[in-house]
């Protein structure tokens, strides 16, 4: 404390007088603690500290006062040499404010860019989950053992609860699910995401309620305990924050006893991923939680699959000791039952699963951002090499004068520095600017965006970006300026601005780079444009045009009433062609992971080897509204009621799979084995690529929403006009009919369409503006060069004009020298991009990473681009006029 | 040289140099005003004003020698210079002048 507090007032006190304030100071210092003790001392040592550093400014002033008027020896400790360079590096940048200016608004977009994509990042992936030592936590996934792709499955109690009891690698482990819920009110009620937990969650995540208590093992037992913990979010959002919430019960949904509130969780927790429920219209795995409620195993089924476990390892044991020790217990488990064959543990960190999508994302955005960077760097050390020429006099003279290279060198540092600070004060600012932007645009792309609160991460980076890039940018020219031969420069005494073939070679090699990397960033550019193309005029088998859609849950009274009566009057409406009800709209993620058995298949022998189709539920004429065909047979009827017998309608590639060379119609597919009465396929409906638009086509089964209903799915009504006109009037159909029923995520379908492409659609904006910057940044140094060679260059066109070289061989030799520049940085462009492009594999559609045609067009059109920005220093050079030229040396 | 006008600060420091003598620098003049009217200091306010005085001719300073208890740091000593102790006999005399006979009523306020 006594030594920092002694460094900063010296750093606050000029040189000239810092040995005797800091005596003073030191020996007052001493009389207080003396006379009053250690602790007044200490106080005292903190006010005058801070005195001091207040008054610095006017003591400051006052020495300079004096030193005009006095002659004193100057200060030389490291601290005053530095602040000496620095006064002349900023005495230099004022001397030409218009290079200044394009060094620092260069460096700022680079930083700005690459800073506002870190603090995404550092948002996003790098800070911690909002549990106790979440690098412990693991997820325990279930998938198919026999290899094949299948939905996630889930676990039986009777299963993880052996775990828990025989594990060594695991410390505890804890069942939970994802859930949803809603918040009755007459005026619209509202849903909740929530999770259902068993006994041991909260101690294997490590959560703490913020006020209240978590569950008592008795409300954790069968049947669990009419008890709910509020999320911070949900306890601010509808309950106004009320301290006195504890106690009170609140009206939910699905629950005979509206269960009493027990506690509120802290700010900012989220959902563990629960890839079984994945399907369900409400899930969004990055929310924040909305409730947490227990959830026991029911002592009669406790072999039923309903689990999610997670676990926390034990300290010191890893991930491959938990991966084996279930597998063994897994596969014991599956020998001694039927139930359990067929399915194998899959162990993951808690936060690789996390960030799985967004550093999907995010990486190859940084990569970009650093890319455009690294571009302007190249830009900054070019502008300084040129400035560094102009200087070389200046460097010469004071080589001469016996000042040291490293000073020299120290010198031209603190220059770039010094511009690399002031960039990244304003790409700071431009970060935050680029950060609501990105917040904007890519709420829908990148998860938890929400989370990013971005202040101490864009300063913290800009400022290691701004070094990062004077130690790039300056360091060349700095070592050039230090080991500058002082003689041969000043014997020359050549032209300023003149350049010798070292110093080209190295600007050439400077700008090569930055064509490469731009190059990089084009076709990048290029493959994501392709893809968005290629998206949009893919055949999806269904319309998305005037077609409004939104999740409508009646949470209560009578399902089939308020369902008949809500198509009733919401087909009444004017403008309405038609609407339906559908569970599984089509780019949703919506439809249920069915387990089915198919006529002409060999039966069972364990329930995991059962097919797996999407199940979609639909009322008549949803295939009508999305313009699908049917193919044969007929759509769902009316009266194929809840106690009628099961229909059911498969699209193409289903009767394709299954009963190619007959037909589909008439035959049976069981859901829950073949003892259960079969639904028979009633109609063959045309392939569409509901589930992705890059995929194609796969089975599918629709089943009538009368006979198998759901509780939250979508309304779908096409409309004769612009269906954002409707949206109200259909509302308030809903409403009318019951009006607590919920209404979510009101949106048209095209919508719908662009949200399933959003991932890619934000990457192609952001890289089409990285592509577009790099290449103005890239142009511009292009240009530079190109001149900086052709007035280096003056005497020899002189000469070469004098002997009879006419305008266009002048013109023919720079233009040679520009196209060799841009043809060998078009070239390693090309060689990058082929390896970087991979980075953006997962993102392309239609097209390959390393496209041939992408390649070359993109580099035939940067070459074009960059061959018209030597126009000018070209005509320049062919006007030369030699007497004159030849004349001024 | 005619006297100076002096602030009240400087005012305050001059007096603390004529009080001090020989022993005044830096550490003793801050003291001395700091107990004498009751109000704290920063020591680079000290030097600032030292340094105002300094420059208009009023004082001159010289260093001293490195001390142990300053951790091998040297004192700077001011004295004070005849313009200086004729501005502060000027300043004293105004003050004094103004003050004659209501000493009494200015003592009994509060």
């Amino acid at each position: 404390m006594k030594r920092s507090a002694l460094f900063l007032i010296g750093l606050a006190t000029p040189a000239a007088d810092r040995e005797w304030v800091l005596g003073d100071v030191v020996e007052e210092l001493q009389r207080i603690e003396q006379a009053a003790g250690e602790g007044a001392a200490r106080w005292w040592l903190m006010r005058e500290t801070l005195r001091v550093v207040t008054s610095a400014w006017r003591h400051r002033l006052a020495v300079r006062a004096r030193r005009r008027h006095v002659f004193a020896p100057r200060g030389d400790s490291p601290m005053s040499v530095v602040r000496n360079d620095f006064n002349y590096a900023l005495r230099l940048l004022k001397r030409s404010p218009g290079h200044a200016a394009i060094a620092i608004v260069t460096l700022a977009i680079g930083i700005g860019a690459t800073s506002a994509v870190f603090s995404l990042v550092q948002g996003v992936l790098l800070t911690p989950l909002p549990y106790e030592d979440p690098t412990e936590l693991v997820l325990v996934q279930g998938a198919r053992s026999d290899g094949q792709s299948g939905p996630a499955q889930r676990w039986s109690a009777v299963q993880w609860m052996e775990w828990q009891r025989e594990s060594k690698a695991f410390e505890t482990l804890a069942g939970y699910l994802w859930s949803f819920n809603f918040l009755v009110s007459d005026e619209g009620s509202e849903s909740l995401e929530g999770m259902l937990v068993s006994k041991d969650f909260f101690k294997v995540l490590g959560l703490k309620p913020l006020f209240g208590r978590t569950f008592q093992d008795s409300e954790t037992a069968f049947p669990p305990g009419p008890v709910i913990i509020l999320g911070y979010d949900l306890w601010q959002r509808k309950f106004g924050g009320d301290p006195n919430i504890i106690g009170t019960p609140v009206r939910i949904s699905r629950r005979q006893t509206p269960p009493t509130v027990i506690g509120v969780m802290p700010p900012g927790i989220r959902f563990l991923p629960s890839p079984t429920t994945a399907q369900e219209p409400n899930y969004n795995v990055n929310a924040q939680v909305d409730f947490w409620m227990p959830f026991a195993p029911n002592t009669e089924r406790m072999k039923a699959p309903m689990w999610e476990v997670v676990g926390r390892l034990r300290d010191g044991a890893t991930l491959d000791q938990a991966a084996s020790e279930l597998k063994v217990m897994t596969a014991r488990q599956a020998r001694s039952d039927k139930a359990f064959e067929g399915v194998m543990a899959q162990v993951q960190a808690v936060s690789d699963n996390f960030n799985q999508d967004a550093s999907r994302i995010l990486l190859p955005l940084f990569g970009a951002a650093a890319l455009v960077l690294l571009i302007a760097c190249g830009n900054v050390a070019a502008l300084l090499l040129v400035r560094g020429l102009q200087r070389q006099d200046e460097y010469a003279v004071r080589t001469a004068l016996g000042v040291r290279r490293l000073a020299l060198f120290r010198q031209v540092s603190v220059e770039s520095l010094l511009i690399a600070l002031l960039g990244s004060a304003f790409g700071a600012a431009l970060a935050f600017g680029i950060i609501k932007l990105l917040k904007l645009i890519g709420g829908l792309a990148i998860p938890r965006l929400d989370a990013v609160t971005a202040v101490w991460p864009v300063l913290a980076s800009g400022l290691g970006l701004a070094i990062v890039c004077a130690l790039v940018a300056g360091f060349l020219p700095a070592l050039r300026a230090s080991r500058l031969d002082a003689m041969q420069v000043i014997k020359s005494a050549g032209p300023k601005s003149s350049a010798g073939r070292g110093d080209r070679r190295l600007l050439r090699a400077v700008t090569i780079g930055q064509i490469a990397l731009t190059l990089a960033l084009l076709v990048g550019a290029g493959l994501l444009l392709r893809t968005t193309s290629n998206l949009s005029r893919v055949q999806s088998g269904y319309s998305v045009e005037q077609i409004a859609t939104m999740t409508v849950t009646a949470v209560e009274g009578d399902w089939n009433n308020f369902h008949t009566l809500a198509l009733e009057r919401v087909s009444a409406l004017a403008g309405v062609q038609g609407a339906a009800f559908a569970w599984g709209v089509p780019l949703t993620g919506n439809n249920w992971p069915g387990r089915v058995e198919v006529e002409g298949q060999p039966p069972l022998t364990r329930p995991s080897d059962a097919v797996s189709v999407p199940v979609r539920s639909v009322t008549t004429g949803y295939f009508d509204i999305l313009g699908v065909r049917i193919a044969e047979g007929r759509d769902f009827r009316s009266s194929d009621a809840n106690k009628a017998a099961q229909v059911a309608i498969v699209n193409r590639a289903f009767a394709d799979r299954y009963f190619s060379g007959s037909s589909a119609i008439g035959k049976k597919i069981w859901q829950r084995g073949r003892q259960q009465p079969p639904a028979e396929i009633v109609g063959v409906v045309a392939n569409g690529r509901t589930d992705d638009l890059t995929r194609t086509p796969e089975p599918e089964l629709y089943l009538s929403l009368w006979q198998a209903s759901a509780f939250s799915k979508d309304l779908v009504v096409r409309t004769t006009t612009d269906p954002r006109v409707l949206m109200t009037a259909i509302q308030m159909a809903l409403r009318s009919v019951a009006p607590t029923v919920a209404i979510e995520n009101v949106r048209t379908l095209e919508q719908v369409r662009d949200n399933s492409v959003a991932t890619r659609t934000f990457a192609m904006q952001l890289l089409v503006g990285f592509a577009m910057v790099a290449s103005v940044l890239t142009l511009v140094g292009v240009y530079g060069v190109l001149s900086l060679s052709i007035a280096s260059r003056r005497r020899e066109i002189a000469v070469r004009s004098a002997v009879g070289a006419q305008q266009r061989d002048i013109r023919n030799l720079v233009f040679a020298d520009a196209f060799r520049l841009i043809a060998g940085g078009v070239i390693a462009g090309i060689l990058v991009a082929v390896i970087l492009s991979r980075g953006l594999a997962s993102f392309l559609f239609g097209v390959e990473a390393t496209d041939a045609p992408t390649l070359a067009g993109v580099g035939l059109l940067f070459a074009s681009v960059a061959l018209l920005a030597c126009w000018v220093p070209t005509r320049r050079a062919a006007s030369i006029d030699p007497l004159e030229a030849l004349r001024s040396d | 040289m005619p006297a100076a006008v002096l602030g009240e600060f400087e005012q305050l420091v001059l007096f603390a140099l004529l009080r001090l003598g020989p022993d005044a620098y830096g550490a003793t003049i801050r003291r001395e005003i700091e107990t004498r009217t009751t109000r704290s200091l920063s020591i680079s306010a000290v030097y600032t004003t030292l340094e105002r005085l300094e420059q208009k001719g009023l004082v001159r300073s010289r260093i001293g020698e490195p001390s142990a208890e300053r951790g091998g740091r040297r004192r700077k000593h001011f004295e004070l210079l005849p313009l200086g102790a004729r501005s502060l006999k000027v300043a004293y005399e105004a003050f004094s002048s103004m003050t004659e006979g209501i000493e009494q009523r200015l003592k009994a306020m509060r």
